[in-house]
């Protein structure tokens, strides 16, 4: 920490209304790091003036709010300063002021903060610095000006144990910064001083790697680690060397190589590798079990580590490829363990358990004030439960009766957590993340709906009752569990992805296509389809447990989506209507009041449907059986102002339809009807005319017409004059 | 035609009074609206407009023609510029517009809530001694459609089925489609969700089922033949409407309920 005066602490305070002088405050706090500052980020809000004092370097920037106001979260610690007057002689400081020149009031609430800690007996080692709405470059300077001075301002002896508590973790490029550690044990609190830093490297060649890389860093910060992800490739292997805590994430490629990211570090090493003597390690190999050198990079790279002299802090992990639940298995070992490492080096493995609940989430959690979370009061819901369940192993489905209490507002996902965590660990249903994840579709007392936002206190019946079924129209795998496979077949069978060329639209510099779309139509497009799963769609459908070649209503709006999008090519469009019209298409679906009902994703999903189908009656000129139906109702409706269902099945049926009738039985069972009814063979004088028309549930040839029906045939003239 | 036959003895006997509408028309059954949802929720909203010129809310005993008068209504009145415009047009055809006052309520909820259940019972003369199966169908079976009942777990048949002296049977599928709009263009999966219906009523121990919707009712009885021979399932029961049920318990037509009770009891079908 070399340039700095006694105690680095460097005390940054920001008020904030919409995030930039927020920003500006971690930014400052980045550069003070290198010049050797422990920065110390404080949010105004909640602050008390009493401990300003406590810093020898304070830097306060601000933007103005309103007609020369403080922003929100300043306000308070304002007020609070006003009323107290601390005194704060032996305090340096110097303040940035964020605003707009076109306000009268510019920069008030610097000015004032600036005014003020002068009136406080504060030296201000630099002048207030005024910046427009182009703010970062005067920043900039401001900052490049004030750093330096603060270097030579004497900080005082550096006492840890007394060092005020930050309320914001800087950010994490730094390795040492004080990492808020309330309700540790002292211990823990030592190993959390210092270098703080864990190195992840990455060795990846399809991003599976990386991603786990990335996803390892942001649990890092749960042990107050402060983590960099590092891609192998042009990586020195020599900083090795200087770091404490090392992971390696790599996948192994071909026949036990290195992924291509990594091959030139591994050569590296291999040439001249340095002495790792400080470093803790651990290795994480994701490979595949059907290859003879399975997971070799990753043991190659653990081998050469140890070889180096590097400290293995736990054991490699293997993964095959469904690497995610061990790799979750290895981070949630190694990491706590790694975390461990304090800044001279030493593994405190003894904190190993304190470390780990500490990661677990000790969060301090606000309970009290403005912002501490509002306590959600919703009556415990008794409920009796029937749960579907199938053991494949057995063949064998029934339903399990539980009787529970839950709250009201606890999902169902919450419910079926409860019980398989407290009754039957065997249950099996797919989990979400609570956001309305597309996958939780289930039926829950014949909603469809989905498990991780659906609340216990939307679906339970008056009586308490709730019965819960797998998503119909599909096999079930286990339990909650259907296999979506047949439907993601459907799904890449029909193509619903865009492809736009050839069609008109702007071009690229390159010369590809993009297609324009004004935004009202964007709106309209994404509004009319915006259901949240096609999962659940496909369940909402009383058609699809029926019909093994109907797409689906879920696929088939993608695909009507797709066909509507205006960027979307001729060609595709054209193919994308013929399969909409085709068999297993939107004709397929013989009930939409199915989907309607199912709330506002089935309404939604059944009027895009009826979109669709309007459009194609106009394109294919009502053509098949369903066309027919349409053209012929409309016209006997129009006809008579009542349906002529004889006219209707002769025109949509044919000659041959009408004949197998005859042949099913359904004609003979319809003329018999009055066997069945009670009622007279002989409805009326058409029956003694023109039979079988009137005879028993036949319809009649002819209807009457109803009274001035001359007003419904103006309104099919006025709005559609196809009929 | 039988609903016809009974629909006024039953009104009678529970002093209701039928007006009818010799101008109503076909409600577009949801097929015209594949077509044009404009000309669909035109028709039913000069159905409803010609109920409102006499002061009266519209009874059906139809679950398909009941949540299509409601659907226009809803989207009417959520939508003023949709309301505007048909309304509009219904002017200048017939003179009249929909203002939203005049309602479409299905005859079961008009039994079940205006009249009470208790009435009901007290008008019962001969009492239905029988395992019945309620179907809804998925039409009525809506929020906002059903009145007060839950548009899921529906209880109003099976409430009225014990008013009349008869079992309710209860079964899973009795909010399910059988595929009614879909009869003619798409047989054969409309005779197995039918066969399904009915099969799954029969193996829950009914021995009759009774249907809130006309449209379906059609699929139930006349194709249910049809849909045991396609899908080899079991789906030989009676099926009747609601009204026949009511009027038949009423004491109306007791030489066709007499024919019922054979049917279930000997024929079984």
């Amino acid at each position: 920490m070399s340039g700095v005066s006694g105690n680095p602490q460097l005390a940054i305070f920001f008020g904030s209304q919409t995030g930039n002088a927020e920003e500006l405050a971690e930014k400052t706090a980045k550069m003070s790091k290198g010049m050797g500052f422990v920065p110390v980020i404080h949010d105004m809000d909640g602050f008390n003036p009493a401990q300003f004092a406590e810093y020898k370097r304070v830097l306060i920037i601000t933007s103005t709010w309103g007609e020369g106001e403080m922003p929100d979260n300043a306000e308070g610690l304002w007020m609070a300063t006003n009323e107290t007057n601390p005194p704060l002689a032996g305090v340096s400081f110097s303040v940035c002021a964020i605003g707009d020149t076109s306000y009268d009031e510019f920069c008030k609430a610097g000015i004032d903060w600036d005014q003020k800690f002068a009136q406080l007996g504060a030296t201000r080692v630099h002048d207030i610095q005024l910046c427009d709405v182009d703010y970062e470059p005067v920043w900039k300077s401001w900052a490049d000006s004030v750093l330096p001075i603060m270097q030579t301002v004497d900080g005082g002896e550096y006492d840890e144990s007394t060092a005020a508590p930050s309320d914001a973790v800087v950010d994490d490029t730094s390795s040492t910064t004080q990492v808020n550690s309330e309700g540790a044990s002292e211990a823990l609190n030592a190993v959390f001083g210092g270098d703080r830093s864990i190195n992840i490297l990455f060795g990846s060649q399809t991003g599976n790697a990386a991603g786990l890389a990335e996803k390892t860093a942001k649990l890092a910060a749960n042990y107050g680690l402060q983590p960099t992800v590092v891609d192998m490739d042009g990586f020195d292997p020599a900083k090795l060397a200087t770091m404490k805590r090392v992971m390696i994430i790599t996948s192994t490629w071909g026949e036990g190589e290195m992924p291509d990211n990594a091959d030139a570090m591994w050569n590296a090493i291999n040439a001249n590798g340095p002495a790792l003597a400080s470093v803790h390690y651990s290795v994480c190999a994701i490979g595949d079990t059907s290859y003879d050198e399975f997971c070799k990079a990753g043991h190659d790279w653990n081998d050469k580590l140890a070889a180096l002299g590097g400290k293995q802090a736990h054991p490699i992990q293997e993964c095959d490829v469904d690497f995610e639940p061990p790799w979750k298995v290895w981070v949630e070992e190694a990491l706590p363990l790694l975390a461990c490492v304090d800044d001279s080096g030493t593994l405190q493995v003894e904190l190993l358990d304190e470390m780990k609940a500490y990661g677990a989430g000790d969060e301090v959690e606000a309970v009290d004030g403005d912002f501490a979370p509002a306590t959600v009061v919703v009556d415990e819901l008794s409920i009796t439960l029937r749960l579907f369940r199938y053991d494949p192993v057995a063949a064998s489905s029934g339903f399990d009766t539980v009787s529970c209490a839950l709250p009201g507002h606890a999902s169902l996902q919450d419910l079926l957590e409860a019980i398989q965590g407290d009754l039957d660990g065997s249950l099996a249903f797919r989990r979400g993340d609570g956001c309305g994840t597309p996958t939780t579709a289930i039926r829950a007392n014949g909603r469809i709906v989905l498990a991780d936002v659906a609340r216990l206190d939307g679906l339970v019946n008056e009586g308490g009752t709730l019965l819960i079924e797998p998503l119909p129209g599909l096999p079930v795998v286990r339990d909650l569990v259907v296999d979506t496979s047949r439907l993601e077949r459907k799904r890449s069978e029909a193509k619903p992805w865009m492809r736009a060329d050839p069609r008109s639209g702007e071009r690229l510099s390159n010369g590809s296509t993009m297609g324009t779309m004004n935004s009202a139509e964007a709106t309209s497009l994404h509004s009319r389809f915006d259901a949240v799963s096609d999962l659940a769609a496909h369940g909402m459908s009383d058609t699809t447990p029926f019909d093994d070649t109907y797409v689906g209503p879920g696929v088939l709006t993608r695909l009507w989506q797709r066909a509507s999008d205006p960027r979307c090519g001729e060609e595709q469009r054209r193919e994308l209507m013929k399969t909409l019209q085709d068999d297993g298409g939107m004709w397929s679906e013989t009930d939409l009041s199915s989907i309607s009902r199912q709330g506002e994703d089935g309404r939604l999903i059944s009027e895009a449907m009826l979109d669709a189908r309007g459009r194609l009656l106009h394109e294919f000129r009502f053509a098949g059986r369903a066309g027919r139906q349409v053209k012929w109702y409309g016209r006997t409706v129009k006809l008579s102002g009542k349906l002529n269902e004889t006219t209707l099945y002769r025109q949509v049926l044919g000659p041959l339809g009408l004949v197998s009738n005859i042949f099913s039985g359904v004609s003979a069972r319809m003329v018999l009807g009055f066997t069945r009814t009670g009622g007279p063979p002989i409805r009326s004088l058409q029956a003694l005319l023109l039979p079988p028309a009137g005879v028993g549930k036949i319809p009649n040839m002819f209807n009457s017409k109803v009274a001035d029906h001359h007003e419904v045939v103006s309104l099919f003239n006025e709005l559609d004059q196809r009929f | 035609m039988e609903i016809e036959d009974c629909i006024q003895p039953l009104c009678k006997s529970l002093g209701i009074t039928l007006v009818e509408i010799p101008k109503a028309t076909s409600d577009g059954g949801n097929i015209i609206r594949q077509a044009s949802t404009r000309l669909q929720h035109a028709l039913a909203a000069r159905n409803l407009a010609l109920a409102e010129q006499k002061g009266l809310d519209i009874m059906t005993s139809c679950a398909t023609s009941h949540s299509i008068h409601c659907d226009t209504a809803t989207t009417m009145a959520a939508d003023a510029v949709l309301a505007a415009q048909l309304n509009n047009l219904i002017a200048r055809s017939s003179g009249i517009e929909y203002m939203g006052e005049s309602k479409s309520r299905h005859l079961l909820h008009v039994l079940v809530e205006d009249i009470g259940l208790d009435k009901i019972n007290a008008a019962v003369v001969n009492p239905l001694d029988m395992n019945i199966a309620g179907y809804y169908g998925p039409y009525m079976q809506q929020d906002g459609f059903c009145s007060e009942d839950d548009a899921f777990n529906p209880h109003y048949l099976e409430d009225l089925i014990t008013a009349l002296g008869g079992t309710p049977v209860e079964y899973e599928s009795k909010c399910q489609s059988v595929g009614a709009p879909s009869l003619l263009t798409n047989e054969k999966i409309a005779m197995k969700m039918t066969a399904a219906v009915l099969s799954d009523a029969k193996q829950s121990g009914a021995e009759l089922m009774v249907s809130a919707c006309t449209i379906s009712h059609a699929n139930l009885d006349s194709y249910q033949v049809k849909a045991g021979k396609m899908t080899g399932k079991d789906t030989k029961m009676p099926v009747v409407h609601l009204a026949e049920l009511v009027a038949f318990a009423f004491g109306h037509f007791p030489d066709r309920l007499a024919q019922l009770i054979t049917r279930v009891k000997v024929i079984g079908g």
